[in-house]
């Protein structure tokens, strides 16, 4: 036996998690989600980067305007726009011809008019470069061209006149970080405390879990109005503060599968080893616990966001000009007659979302749990 | 039986007390007060009001005053709706949520668990994925988004409906708000029933009953105790939550119940409000759980309580 | 005597798994003649179970049986549910192997018992009633009219499966099919309960089928038996013709698969290692789920006991006679009172800490192979996780050499080092639990039921190895199993415990030829020499 030497072939294992991760990949629906998510996701991270409309930019000229995949303005709208720049210069507008991106208008008034006019029409978001062409000598009459601005809003605009695309994309943002986060709070407490709580058993067990209860049995929202109290529209910090209330179920899981990893033998066997208690709940019973973990994970992340909307509702959200899914569509439900859109996309996105997030939570599920088979 | 509920119930008390106390410190610790409107009142009227309603003592003094006066079923009175005592608005509002809630509940626990049935038995075909796709949206639309939908739906463009109002709880009023409340709670009941009835059919026991030959009907019946067992334990915080009424429901659909004097108390620091209701949905919490474990013992022979 | 009963005629099982198709049964050909009995025997994975379930339409949903099956000349593959039920629970009856899970927890035993007669015979529930009386008494359940309205959690193992056994004999069955239906019960239960099935056959005279694992089972019970090995019946005929002249090399194999042999004892004067005195567990369980007055049970009862350098002690008893908790005392995995000293060092006052040290020599394998390894980490890791406590200094790649060493020692390849615990054989994993209490190497192994778990043939290769181990590192063994086979095999001495007391204790012949109490030859009676030989079974 001396002259054991350590292979140089090894063969790996299939790890349970790469077992599972192989069974997912035959799940149709939960592939289908994970690719949508990815995408969404990503879409929220660069889309505000790549978008023509800063979020906050606010167009005048465009306040709930339908989605379209045309660019605006249409003919009509420009003549609109234009009796709106030039409401307060005094002038009639006798006609305008759009023609390349460019509009030539022509102005008559009873009075000279002032060349300083195009300054009324740089101010519009839909022209630019206005500049006179000629003037009759009386100056009554006056020909000017302007750069037509072109922009699309695919998604429309909303009641202040912004893109919705974009809002949607930075309320993405919002949402799916705060949903992340809060997550991951719930999951750090919860974790190391349902494992401390099952490993340790008796008095501590009947201790830590008496707390639970006590913290079960106070009315979820008072918690969570609270904490908008306290932290006002901080709206990251809020929700680590949410994470820490969400962490009770969590809690729960883990120490139930503790309970039960703990009478295992392998369990048994480290402790026989000699192997020290921290090691044991780090290397034997967190790493049992995470399947079912993780599958709590991706469903906790869709109620922390429907939390937040929920929040927003309830006006508590996160403050203008900054806005998430839950700000635009409660907002999108107040203007539900007459500019339905403001509803239906951010709800789209969010439910899309959410569906996303539960195919995958039920795929792990089973991925996980081969008694499926 | 009866020792055990009793017993149960003398064992809330402290829970009551903790959440009590923590509820009465964090409002209290929260800026702003209750008569911190947006013109400020002037200093001496301030001064007035605060000491007519004992605000100005101490606050350890206050909490016991407040304790005190919950022993004796004094809820105090509400500093937001000057004209009435907390105790009055809970009573006027209580039943109207409760028969709302009550009607949802119900509700979700007939459709969900058939639904959740039906879809266990047909798994993974199409039946199931259409239930559990149906199931899925009414877990992710929240319910401020149903709402407004169903109202433009039914209430605007059809006209069937009223668009809101309690209509002295007419039936044709409680349509939409029973359908929204319970629509989420039928999605999750029937995914938790298709989920327990999968693993109970695939018990050692119901292979027994197979072997022995009896009709499917009686097999599937005989499981779907078994498998209602989880969905007991879910029932009984969502029965609470349920029937302490909801915020956007009552205030969508002009219902007035409890759940909207509990977030406007909690914004306009009508500290006895809040704590009003605070005490209101935490015995509702307490009861529930006691009667769900209660229903295991029915459903369970297992569990014995003497 | 007519033509068969039950005639299975080329049938093949599969199973459609997300890692493709698994064929379980290829092609079996079997009959069963009224009133006869017959064995299908066989080890874990051969087939053998599938083919009676799917006699009963009861596979798994994604099974699928082709082939044919003729009950009384009527084909039963392919029938909808519907049809299969004028046969189920009528004419043909199936019992299980696990008396605990295989009854409705939610009803009682009256309902579950009259469920046979209240849906294929229309009878009422009254009606049912005493005919479900004179079963429970047919089955030797005492005061049978108190038990009516029992719940399954109120009855023991023994008594679970007589309830099963009434409920199958409900409509008096042509077909008795019996899946392991002892394999989950102690051996004197074991023996009651095929006593029972045995004279319920006489009074009744239906055929019945035994699916097993146990020769001794199907020596003892059956006319004809059957020998399955993947998916295939290997040979097939009557009982003694295979047992005297096995044709088969697996069946050969099958029945040579009783351990053999004796160990050597120790050398005389050799060194008193572990000794325990006056060992005592109590247990305080709460009374009722949520009552504050407790309960006490005493598992292990003012137990003596001495293990020398090179010696195997060898504890054998039914479920709940202490025999595990004693290890686990022994060890200090538990609290208990009395002595326990290790080279006369007492162990019963020192901390967790101050054990430490000394566990590297106190090792431990257990029984169960799939529960023992943490399912997350690598064979390497599990193996290697005693060096990383006890030898912390030692560099990664000395931790490696030392494994090899230890996997080679079990005789497993190293090259397995990376792999995770579920993708081996339960024989393969009782060897890593094995590495991984060698690689300390320690002078004390607690084994506790190391072989239950697993098939006779390969239980024999555990035995031969661990018996090879013991003579090169001098290994003292304290051996716990109810298996009695398999002990004598091992032990210089046994001790018989009962209900947490020794019973007797000796040299392991002396204990086996000359039992001196009752509770000892009741236990080598039902264990070794289960019932008398069946008269019908040899009478050919």
């Amino acid at each position: 036996m001396t002259d054991a030497v350590v292979p140089t072939e090894q063969v790996a294992g299939k790890s349970l998690w790469r077992d599972a991760w192989l069974r997912l990949r035959a799940n149709r629906a939960a592939m289908t989600s994970l690719f949508l998510l990815v995408i969404i996701a990503l879409a929220c991270v660069f889309g505000p980067m790549l978008s023509p409309h800063p979020y906050d930019r606010v167009y005048q000229a465009y306040v709930k305007v339908p989605p379209s995949v045309s660019p605006r303005p249409s003919d009509a709208e420009v003549e609109r726009a234009l009796e709106t720049a030039l409401r307060r210069g005094g002038v009639e507008i006798e006609g305008a011809v759009v023609e390349g991106g460019v509009v030539q208008v022509t102005l008559t008034s009873e009075r000279e008019i002032d060349p300083r006019v195009t300054r009324l029409i740089d101010r519009s978001d839909v022209f630019s470069e206005a500049s006179v062409l000629s003037q009759s000598t009386d100056g009554r009459r006056l020909v000017l061209s302007a750069m037509v601005n072109q922009n699309r809003f695919l998604m429309g605009t909303d009641q202040n006149g912004r893109d919705l695309l974009t809002r949607i994309l930075i309320g993405g943002r919002v949402s799916l970080t705060i949903g992340i986060l809060a997550t991951l709070v719930a999951l750090a407490i919860g974790v190391t405390y349902g494992a401390i709580s099952g490993y340790m058993g008796g008095r501590v067990d009947n201790m830590m879990m008496r707390i639970v209860d006590v913290l079960y049995s106070l009315p979820f929202m008072f918690f969570v109005i609270m904490l908008v109290v306290f932290f006002g529209r901080n709206f990251v910090l809020m929700f680590i503060a949410v994470g820490a209330i969400e962490w009770l179920d969590m809690a729960r899981i883990v120490r139930g599968q503790t309970l039960s990893l703990k009478r295992r033998e392998f369990v048994e066997a480290a402790q026989a080893m000699g192997v020290r208690t921290p090691a044991i709940i780090r290397r034997h019973i967190v790493p049992n616990t995470l399947g079912p973990v993780v599958v709590y994970m991706t469903l906790m992340v869709p109620k922390v966001i429907l939390l937040e909307s929920f929040l927003s509702f309830l006006g508590l959200g996160v403050q203008e000009p900054l806005t998430s899914w839950g700000v635009l569509i409660s907002e999108g439900a107040k203007n539900i007659q007459g500019a339905s859109w403001l509803l239906i996309y951010p709800s789209l996105f969010l439910a899309v979302t959410l569906f996303c997030l539960n195919f995958i939570g039920d795929g792990l599920r089973d991925a996980l749990d081969p008694k499926d088979r | 039986m009866l020792r055990y509920v009793l017993r149960r119930l003398l064992g809330a008390l402290p829970t009551l007390l903790v959440i009590v106390t923590v509820a009465f410190f964090l409002i209290r610790v929260a800026p702003g007060g209750p008569f911190n409107l947006e013109r400020p009142l002037p200093p001496q009227i301030m001064e007035n009001l605060l000491a007519y309603y004992q605000l100005d003592q101490p606050l350890w003094r206050q909490y016991f005053n407040y304790i005190g006066g919950l022993l004796t079923g004094d809820l105090g009175p509400s500093y937001v709706y000057r004209d009435f005592t907390v105790d009055q608005l809970l009573r006027q509002g209580l039943p109207v949520s409760i028969q709302l809630g009550g009607t949802a509940l119900l509700l979700a626990i007939g459709v969900g668990t058939a639904l959740g049935t039906f879809a266990a038995l047909r798994q993974n075909r199409a039946g199931d994925v259409g239930v559990m796709t149906v199931a899925m949206v009414g877990i992710t639309i929240p319910n401020f988004v149903m709402a407004p939908v169903l109202t433009l739906i039914f209430a605007i463009w059809l006209g069937w409906l009223p668009a809101g109002g309690w209509g002295e709880g007419a039936l044709i009023n409680k349509l939409l708000p029973v359908f929204t409340l319970a629509l989420p709670q039928i999605a999750v009941i029937a995914r938790l029933t298709r989920g327990s009835m999968i693993e109970v059919l695939r018990a050692d026991h119901v292979r027994t009953a197979r072997a022995n030959g009896l009709p499917p009907r009686v097999v599937t019946l005989r499981a779907l105790r078994g498998a209602l067992l989880p969905v007991v334990s879910y029932l009984g915080p969502a029965a609470a939550a349920l029937l302490t009424g909801s915020v956007v429901i009552e205030t969508i659909f002009g219902i007035p119940g409890i759940g909207r004097y509990f977030v406007q108390g909690a914004l306009n620091r009508d500290y006895t409000l809040v704590m009003g209701t605070v005490v209101t949905i935490a015995l509702f919490i307490v009861v529930f759980n006691l009667l769900v474990d209660l229903l295991y013992a029915v459903l369970d022979p297992k569990v014995r309580y003497d | 005597m007519t033509g068969p009963i039950l005639e299975v005629h080329d049938l093949h099982v599969r199973f459609q798994t997300p890692d493709g198709e698994v064929h379980a049964v290829r092609g079996v050909d079997l009959e069963v003649a009224k009133g006869e009995t017959i064995a299908v025997v066989g080890e874990s994975g051969s087939g053998k179970s599938q083919i009676m379930l799917s006699v009963m339409g009861l596979l798994a949903s994604n099974g699928r049986a082709t082939g044919s099956v003729r009950f009384d000349g009527n084909e039963l593959i392919g029938l909808s549910p519907k049809a299969l039920n004028r046969y189920r629970g009528v004419r043909l009856a199936m019992i299980f192997q696990e008396p605990m899970t295989s009854l409705d927890p939610l009803q009682r035993i009256e309902t579950q018992i009259g469920d046979p007669l209240v849906f294929h015979q229309g009878m009422s529930r009254a009606a049912a009633r005493t005919r479900v009386l004179e079963l429970l008494e047919l089955v030797g359940i005492p005061r049978a009219k108190d038990r009516l309205t029992a719940y399954p959690h109120e009855l023991s193992g023994g008594q679970r499966q007589r309830v099963m056994i009434a409920m199958a004999l409900a409509n008096r069955p042509d077909v008795l099919i019996a899946d392991e239906p002892t394999t989950a019960l102690d051996v004197t239960i074991q023996a009651q309960i095929l006593q029972l099935l045995r004279d319920l056959q006489q009074r009744l005279g239906m055929a019945i089928v035994f699916i097993t694992h146990d020769l001794g089972i199907v020596r003892h019970v059956a006319d004809r038996v059957y020998v399955m090995q993947g998916g295939e019946v290997r040979e097939h005929g009557r009982v003694r013709e295979i047992f005297e002249h096995p044709r088969h090399a697996y069946t050969k194999l099958l029945l040579s698969a009783e351990p053999e042999g004796t160990k050597r004892p120790p050398p005389p004067g050799a060194p008193m290692l572990l000794e325990a005195k006056q060992v005592e567990v109590v247990f305080e369980l709460p009374k009722g789920l949520l009552g504050r007055s407790k309960e006490a049970i005493r598992a292990v009862d003012d137990v003596s006991l001495s293990l020398r350098e090179g010696q195997t002690v060898g504890v054998v008893g039914e479920s709940g006679s202490g025999k595990s908790t004693l290890g686990r005392a022994m060890l200090r995995l538990l609290p208990a009172a009395g002595r326990i000293a290790y080279l006369g060092r007492d162990l019963t006052d020192l901390d967790q800490e101050t054990l430490r040290p000394l566990r590297r020599e106190l090792q431990v394998v257990f029984q169960d192979p799939f529960g023992s390894l943490s399912p997350r980490l690598t064979v390497g890791e599990i193996v290697g996780e005693g060096l990383r406590v006890h030898e912390a200094a030692l560099g990664a790649a000395e931790r490696d050499r030392r494994v090899v060493e230890a996997l080679n020692e079990v005789q497993l390849e190293p090259r397995f080092m990376r792999r995770f615990p579920h993708e081996f054989s339960g024989g393969q994993r009782q060897r890593i639990a094995i590495a991984r209490a060698l690689v300390l190497r320690p002078r004390f192994v607690l084994l506790d039921e190391p072989t239950s778990a697993l098939d006779r043939t390969i239980q024999k290769q555990i035995v031969e190895l661990l018996r090879a181990l013991q003579q090169q590192h001098k290994l003292t063994y304290l051996f716990i199993s109810h298996d009695l086979a398999v002990v004598r095999a091992m032990a210089d001495t046994v001790m018989v415990m009962q209900n947490g007391k020794v019973v007797e204790q000796g040299p392991t012949q002396r204990i086996f030829e000359e039992p001196q109490e009752d509770y000892t030859r009741a236990l080598l009676a039902a264990a070794l020499d289960l019932i008398p030989v069946n008269a019908a079974a040899t009478a050919s």
